[in-house]
């Protein structure tokens, strides 16, 4: 009998999914981390790509831009960092539960994990429907694995 | 009552509109965001009912954006500050 992956519960979501799904959850969010913490310098690189779908820009004005990502920049950082942590800590245990908190904490890492996964693979709209597939992206292993955030994501969206 | 014998300094009144005029938040389509997670992101940062955030889900999603709120400058920042959190893609301009 098929048991939903993310389930609500009277005090949560309860994260039920094998022990070597976690393991991979737990490897994507340490290099989520990394490559939160690192600096695009080349603008034509994939890493530069990244960093602006994570950091996009808020004003047309330039100046007005560059002074708001010096404001909130690190704490924005630091927001997407605490939030890695608090799915870490739950992610270690047997038997994962988040309170709402932790659920918006898990739905957002998986997000920001389908963003930079999605970005690097160059998902468009039309790349996704399997009639434009020409490159036969959804074969690939990134792909698939992007899939499957999406379906966990899903679920944690509905459950919430 | 006394007339002012000074001259009188006339506002620039194309600045004080701009500063007074508020700023609306936009979200923009992206291809990677679910449209499920948007209208729930939706909902739970401005309070927008299902019907409500799935009409703007549609907008973003069909017309390429939509404005999903209305502020002083501040609050505006806040507002993008939240959705970026949670990744969406949102800007913010001076409403016209």
């Amino acid at each position: 009998m098929f048991e939903p992956p993310i389930e609500r519960t009277d005090d949560g979501i309860a994260v039920r999914i094998p022990s070597d799904e976690r393991s991979l959850l737990l490897r994507l969010l340490d290099e989520l981390s990394q490559i939160l913490h690192a600096q695009a310098s080349d603008s034509d690189t994939v890493e530069a790509s990244i960093t602006a779908r994570l950091n996009p820009s808020v004003y047309d004005d330039v100046e007005r831009n560059e002074e708001y990502h010096r404001l909130m920049g690190d704490e924005l950082l630091a927001s997407r960092m605490g939030a890695i942590d608090t799915v870490r800590q739950a992610l270690s245990r047997d038997a994962p539960h988040f309170d709402e908190g932790g659920a918006n904490a898990f739905m957002r890492s998986l997000n920001t994990i389908r963003l930079v996964l999605g970005t690097m693979l160059g998902i468009t709209d039309d790349n996704q429907d399997d009639e434009d597939d020409e490159e036969g992206l959804s074969e690939s292993p990134e792909y698939q694995l992007y899939a499957y955030l999406s379906w966990l994501l899903e679920w944690t969206v509905r459950s919430m | 009552m006394s007339s002012p014998s000074a001259p009188v300094m006339e506002p620039d009144v194309d600045e004080d509109v701009r500063v007074d005029r508020p700023y609306v938040v936009i979200v923009w389509n992206d291809p990677i965001n679910l449209m499920s997670y948007v209208t729930h992101v939706l909902q739970k940062l401005f309070g927008y009912s299902l019907e409500k955030a799935t009409e703007l889900m549609l907008d973003v999603h069909h017309k390429g954006k939509a404005v999903v709120a209305s502020a002083a400058r501040e609050q505006a920042e806040l507002h993008v500050f939240r959705l970026h959190e949670h990744g969406l893609w949102a800007t913010m301009e001076h409403d016209t």
